[in-house]
C-alpha cells in the first residue's frame, strides 16, 4: 500500500467519522412520551365539601380554557391550551396521548384519566368516574398543575372553576399521603368494597399457613369501606411476594401497613353474621354448586347496579373449568359490559359468544343485541371530521362496509463510480404500491376482499438486466366469505398459506371449517404462484387437506396435512407433514417436518428452540434441512435446454423425470446456536454462530454435477439503550463470515434516535474487510448512511434513506477504488 | 435424522408440558412495576425467497401490561428475526420505528416506544427471543386496540421505511389467540 493510498483511505475514514459524529451529535436530548407528569388522588378527611382531590401535574405549563359538563357528571372533559414552557420534556409532548389510572383512584370514583393532545377539538383532559360526581376545578393562570375536588353528585353546592380571575382563590385542600415507615405489620389489600365482603369475593384464594383472610373497616370521609385483606406479614418484602401471586386475580391489590385501632373481622364469621350478603361457599361445595352460587351473586349485583362486580364474577365463571353455565355467563358478561358503558368490550364479548356458541339457543338474541349495539355506537360520540383511528372504528361500525386504502411511492437511485470515472446509474426507478381492503360485516356473513399490487417504473433505458424494466406485481387478489354461525370460511383468488404443505403464494380456493374452538379442518386446491410478476401457472396444480388443533395443552399448537401436486401429467410432490409450536414463559420450541411419499425422503425439517435460565441467560438453537430448491419433480428442468416442463416430458419418462428432479435438488443443511444476556437495564449482549452446507449434486440427464459449498459465521453484538436520549438505541456488531469464495470481517455501528414526536434519525456506519479467495489482495469497504423518517400524522409518513460506499482494493498488481451512493425517498399514506 | 428429531421434540415437549397459565404476572423488583404478559405470541412471516431459497423473516407479537402503582399502560412487544444467515447486522430493525397493524383491514398506527425493555419501565426483557440475533421492539397501545386485534380474523403488519414490508399472520394461531383472550379477560379495564 503506497502513501497516496494511505492518504486517501485516511481521508475517507476521516470523512466517515466526521459524518457519523455529526449525525450522532444531531441526536436530540429530549424526553419520552406523556404530557401528564404525575397524577395523585388524596382523600380529604378534613374537608366536608369534597371527599377526594385529584392532583395532576403536567410536563408543560397550560392554560385552562373550559370544561364540560358544568358541575357534575361521570365524565369530565377539561379543555386546555398547553404552552411551550416545559419541564424536562419537549413542547411536542403536548401533542401526545396517554391514559392512566392513578394510585388510590377508587377513593375518588375515578376509573380512568386520559389526555389527548391530538384531539380534533384541541388538547383535552378527560376524567371518567364509576358514578356521577360533582367537582370543582382549581387551575390558576398558566400553571403546571390542576386540582379537581370531587364531591358526591347529590352535594352539588356550586361547582366552579377557580382561576386567576377569582377573587378568593381556593385554599390548598390537598392531603398528601405520606409513605409509611418500613416497620410494623403489613397486609395485602385485595379489594375495597362498600359492602361487607364474602368468601365469594375471593373464590380461588388459597391461604398459606399462618395467613388469614379477613376484612377491616375504614371510615373515609363519612363513608364506611370494607377492605378484604390477606395477612399479616412482618415485612413489606414478604407482603410483596404474596402480592405478586395474587395480582393476577386482584389487579387492584395493594400493600398496606396495619394501623392501630383498626377493626378486623374474620371473613367467615362476618359472612355468617350478615344477612345482606351471599352465603359463604363451603370448601366442600361441588363445582356446579359453586358456579350456581357465583351466577346468583352476579345476578344480584346486576340488579343492584353493581355491574363492575358482576363483570368480575362472570369473568371468574368463564375462567373456571368447563361448566354448563358458561354460555349464560358469556352472554351476561357482554350485557354487563354494555351496561357499564364499555361498548368496545361488550362488542368483543358478544362476538366471542357468537364465535364460541354459534348454534346455541341464544345466538339469534345475541346477534340482535350486537347489531343494536353497533347501530347505536354513536353518531353523538363521533364528531364530524373525526380523524383518529378510534373514531374511524366507530364510524365504520355504523356503516357495516369498510374500505381502506394504502398507497406508497418510493424513488430509488443507485449510482456507481469506479476509479474516478464517469458515474454509472444502475438503478433509477419509481416503485408504487397499493393495497385495497373492502369488508362487509353482516349479522351472519362477513365478506372481505383484498387487492395488493405494485408497479415499478424504470427510468433507465437500454438495460438488459432481468431485474430492470417496467413491471407489475400482484401479491394478493382474493375474496373471502365467512359464516360466523357455522364456522365455514372460503377464500378464492391469489392468496398465501404457509402451512398445510402449501409453499406460500398460490392462485386457488381455500376452505376452512372451524369445528370447535380448538379444531379446524381445511381443504385447499390451486396453482402455485412462485412469482408475483407472473400470471397463473398452467403447468402445476395441487390439492390438500389439513387439520390444526390447538391449544392441545397450554400454549401448544399442532397441525397435520397431506398435499399432492401435479406438474403437467406427472406427480410433482406428494407430501405428508406436520407442525407444532410451543411457547412457555422461559422456553419455546417450534418444529415442522415435510416428508415426500413419492421420493421416499425428507423434503424439509425445521426445529428451533430457546431456553431462558434463572440467571437470565438465554440460549437459542435452530436446525434446518431441506432441498434447495424444494424437492419436486419439476426441478428436473434445471439445466435442461428446454423452455417448459411439457417439452421435457416428451424427452424423458415419468420415472426418469422423478429421478432427474431428485438429482437437481441439493440438500441444504443449516444450523445456528446463540446466546443473549441483559447485562444491565441499558446494556445487552448477544452472540451467535451458524453453519450452512449445500451438498453436491450428481451429473445426470445431460446436466453437469455441481460441487458442494459451505458458509459459516460468528457474530457478537452489544446493544445499548437510552445513552443520549430516552428511547435511543445503539448497536455495535462484529461479525466474521467464512465461505468458499471469501472471508469477510464486518464492524457495524447503528444508532436510532427519536426526535420529538414526529422525527426519527438512524445514522449508521459499516466497515468490511474482504479477503477474496481467488485474489491475493484485500478489499476494504466503508459504508456510512442515514435514514430519516417524518410522521406528519397517523396516516402519512415521509422517508428518506441515503448512503455512500467507498471501496478500496489493494493488490500487488493494481489498486482499485469504487465509490457508489444510493438515495431512496418516498411516502406512505392511508385513506 | 427424523427419528432423532422426533426424540428430541418428545423430550422437550415433555419437559415443557403443563407449565402455568397463559397470562403471567411478575414483579420487576428493580423498577417496582408489575408486568402482566401472555405466554404465546402471534407469529407473522414474510417470504424472503428473493434473498435466499426458502428464507423467511418473522415477527412475534404479544401484549404487555405495565402496572406502576395503579397506573396501567399497555404495550405490544415485537420480536423481529429471520432465517437469513447472511443478513446485515442491525438492518432487521429498519422500518419498525412506525408500524401499521391491519386488523380486519382497519389500520392501527403504532409508534415505537423503544427497542429495549427499559423503554416500558422493565429492567429486563419479558419475552424470550426466538433467536439470539432477534430485535425487541415495544409499542404503546390502548386496551381497546388490543381488543380490536383479538377480535380480528385477518391481521397483518406493515412496516415503514423506504422499503415497507408486509408481514402476514402465520396460519396456526390457536394458542396465541387463546392466550390473548385470557390476557384481555384479566386486564383491569
Amino acid at each position: 500500500m503506497n502513501l497516496a493510498t494511505l492518504t486517501r483511505a485516511a481521508k475517507r475514514i476521516g470523512a466517515c467519522c466526521t459524518v457519523s459524529v455529526l449525525l450522532f451529535a444531531a441526536a436530540p436530548s429530549l424526553a419520552g412520551p406523556g404530557f401528564i407528569s404525575t397524577a395523585q388522588v388524596s382523600v380529604d378527611d378534613s374537608d366536608v365539601s369534597s371527599f377526594a382531590t385529584i392532583s395532576i401535574r403536567f410536563k408543560c405549563k397550560a392554560q385552562y380554557l373550559s370544561h364540560t359538563p358544568d358541575a357534575s357528571s361521570d365524565r369530565l372533559r377539561i379543555f386546555l391550551e398547553p404552552t411551550t414552557i416545559c419541564n424536562g420534556a419537549p413542547p411536542t409532548v403536548a401533542e401526545s396521548q396517554s391514559r392512566m389510572r392513578p394510585y388510590n383512584s377508587d377513593s375518588a370514583h375515578l376509573t380512568e384519566l386520559e389526555y389527548d393532545g391530538d384531539a380534533t377539538v384541541g388538547p383535552v383532559l378527560t376524567l371518567s368516574f364509576s358514578e356521577p360526581v360533582s367537582y370543582d376545578i382549581e387551575m390558576s393562570g398558566l400553571t403546571f398543575d390542576v386540582d379537581i375536588h370531587v364531591r358526591k353528585a347529590a352535594d352539588n353546592s356550586g361547582a366552579s372553576v377557580v382561576n386567576e380571575s377569582s377573587t378568593s382563590p381556593a385554599t390548598a385542600r390537598r392531603q398528601v399521603v405520606q409513605p409509611k415507615r418500613d416497620t410494623g405489620t403489613y397486609v395485602v389489600n385485595l379489594v375495597s368494597l362498600k359492602r361487607i365482603p364474602t368468601i365469594a369475593d375471593a373464590p380461588d384464594l388459597v391461604l398459606q399457613e399462618n395467613q388469614k383472610l379477613y376484612y377491616s373497616e375504614a371510615l373515609v370521609n363519612g363513608a364506611t369501606w370494607y377492605r378484604l385483606r390477606v395477612g399479616n406479614f412482618d415485612s413489606p418484602a414478604t407482603a410483596r411476594d404474596v402480592l405478586v401471586d395474587l395480582i393476577g386475580d386482584y389487579p387492584g391489590a395493594w400493600i398496606d401497613q396495619l394501623e392501630s385501632g383498626s377493626v378486623d373481622t374474620d371473613l367467615t364469621v362476618a359472612a355468617q353474621q350478615s344477612q345482606l350478603v351471599s352465603e359463604p361457599l363451603p370448601d366442600d361445595m361441588s363445582g356446579n354448586a359453586k358456579v350456581d352460587a357465583l351466577m346468583e351473586d352476579a345476578r344480584r349485583s346486576i340488579i343492584s347496579g353493581d355491574t363492575s362486580r358482576a363483570i368480575q364474577i362472570y369473568t371468574k365463571v368463564l375462567q373456571l373449568p368447563p361448566n354448563s353455565r358458561q354460555v349464560e355467563a358469556q352472554e351476561f358478561l357482554a350485557i354487563a359490559r354494555e351496561k357499564n358503558g364499555q361498548t368496545a368490550h361488550a362488542k368483543a364479548e358478544y362476538q366471542r359468544y357468537l364465535s364460541l356458541y354459534p348454534n346455541s339457543e341464544g345466538a339469534e338474541r345475541v346477534s340482535q343485541r350486537l347489531a343494536a349495539l353497533l347501530a347505536n355506537s354513536g353518531p353523538a360520540s363521533v364528531p364530524s371530521g373525526a380523524t383518529s383511528t378510534g373514531d374511524r372504528i366507530l364510524s365504520a361500525r355504523r356503516s357495516d362496509w369498510r374500505i381502506q386504502t394504502y398507497f406508497s411511492q418510493y424513488y430509488r437511485r443507485d449510482v456507481n463510480q469506479p476509479n474516478d470515472q464517469e458515474e454509472i446509474v444502475s438503478q433509477s426507478a419509481l416503485y408504487s404500491d397499493v393495497n385495497f381492503d373492502a369488508r362487509y360485516r353482516g349479522e351472519r356473513f362477513d365478506f372481505s376482499s383484498r387487492v395488493s399490487a405494485g408497479h415499478r417504473n424504470d427510468f433507465l433505458e437500454n438495460t438488459s438486466s432481468t431485474t430492470s424494466g417496467n413491471s407489475t406485481r400482484i401479491s394478493y387478489a382474493y375474496a373471502d366469505l365467512a359464516d360466523v354461525r357455522t364456522g365455514l370460511r372460503g377464500r378464492f383468488g391469489r392468496q398465501s398459506r404457509n402451512s398445510g404443505g402449501v409453499l406460500g403464494r398460490f392462485d386457488g380456493f381455500n376452505l376452512d371449517y372451524q369445528l370447535n374452538e380448538k379444531l379446524m379442518v381445511s381443504g385447499v386446491i390451486g396453482k402455485p404462484a412462485y412469482s408475483t410478476s407472473d400470471g397463473i401457472d398452467s403447468s402445476r396444480s395441487f390439492y390438500g387437506v389439513s387439520v390444526e388443533y390447538g391449544p392441545v395443552i397450554t400454549n401448544l399448537d399442532v397441525g397435520l396435512y397431506y398435499l399432492q401436486q401435479q406438474i403437467e401429467s406427472v406427480r410433482d410432490r406428494q407430501a405428508v407433514g406436520g407442525e407444532f409450536r410451543y411457547f412457555g414463559p422461559n422456553q419455546n420450541l417450534w418444529g415442522m417436518v415435510d416428508y415426500d411419499l413419492q421420493f421416499g425422503e425428507l423434503a424439509s425439517a425445521f426445529l428451533q428452540g430457546s431456553w431462558r435460565f434463572e440467571s437470565r441467560l438465554s440460549v437459542h438453537a435452530s436446525a434446518n434441512r431441506r432441498g434447495s430448491p424444494f424437492l419436486s419433480t419439476g426441478n428436473a428442468i434445471i439445466g435442461q435446454p428446454v423452455e417448459t416442463f411439457a417439452e421435457l416430458a416428451e424427452i424423458f419418462s415419468a420415472a426418469e423425470l422423478v429421478e432427474l428432479g431428485r438429482d437437481r435438488t441439493a440438500a441444504s443443511t443449516n444450523f445456528s446456536v446463540g446466546l443473549s444476556y441483559p447485562l444491565t437495564r441499558r446494556f445487552q449482549i448477544s452472540a451467535d454462530l451458524g453453519q450452512s452446507d449445500i451438498d453436491e449434486t450428481p451429473a445426470s440427464g445431460g446436466v453437469l454435477a455441481t460441487p458442494a459449498s459451505s458458509y459459516g459465521y460468528y457474530s457478537g453484538s452489544l446493544i445499548a439503550s437510552s445513552l443520549l436520549t430516552e428511547g435511543d438505541v445503539t448497536i455495535l456488531t462484529a461479525r466474521f463470515s467464512d465461505s468458499d469464495t471469501s472471508d469477510v470481517a464486518t464492524l457495524t455501528l447503528d444508532s436510532r434516535f427519536p426526535l420529538g414526536r414526529s422525527w426519527r434519525l438512524n445514522p449508521r456506519i459499516r466497515v468490511d474487510r474482504r479477503q477474496v479467495a481467488s485474489s491475493p489482495g484485500v478489499q476494504w469497504l466503508y459504508t456510512p448512511g442515514i435514514r430519516i423518517q417524518y410522521r406528519r400524522s397517523q396516516s402519512f409518513r415521509v422517508e428518506l434513506e441515503a448512503g455512500k460506499l467507498f471501496s478500496q482494493q489493494d493488490s500487488i498488481v493494481t489498486n482499485q477504488q469504487r465509490d457508489s451512493y444510493f438515495v431512496n425517498l418516498g411516502y406512505q399514506v392511508f385513506f | 435424522m427424523l427419528r432423532v428429531i422426533v426424540s428430541i421434540v418428545g423430550l422437550l415437549l415433555a419437559s415443557c408440558a403443563g407449565v402455568g397459565a397463559d397470562t403471567v404476572y411478575k414483579l420487576d423488583s428493580k423498577t417496582g412495576v408489575t408486568i402482566a404478559y401472555s405466554q404465546t405470541p402471534m407469529v407473522f412471516y414474510r417470504d424472503e425467497s428473493g434473498k435466499a431459497a426458502h428464507a423467511r423473516s418473522f415477527v412475534d407479537m404479544a401484549p404487555l401490561e405495565i402496572n406502576r402503582m395503579g397506573e396501567f399502560r399497555y404495550y405490544l412487544w415485537l420480536g423481529i428475526w429471520n432465517t437469513l444467515q447472511e443478513a446485515a447486522p442491525g438492518e432487521a430493525r429498519d422500518g419498525f420505528e412506525s408500524i401499521v397493524i391491519f386488523a380486519d383491514g382497519e389500520p392501527l398506527s403504532l409508534e415505537l416506544s423503544g427497542w429495549t425493555a427499559s423503554s416500558i419501565g422493565a429492567s429486563e426483557p419479558v419475552y424470550l427471543k426466538p433467536v439470539a440475533s432477534a430485535a425487541d421492539a415495544y409499542y404503546e397501545i390502548t386496551i381497546d386496540h388490543l381488543r380490536v386485534i383479538a377480535a380480528a380474523s385477518d391481521i397483518r403488519i406493515l412496516t415503514s421505511g423506504t422499503r415497507p414490508q408486509s408481514y402476514e399472520l402465520w396460519d396456526q394461531q390457536g394458542a396465541a389467540r387463546s392466550s390473548l383472550f385470557e390476557f384481555l379477560n384479566k386486564s383491569v379495564y
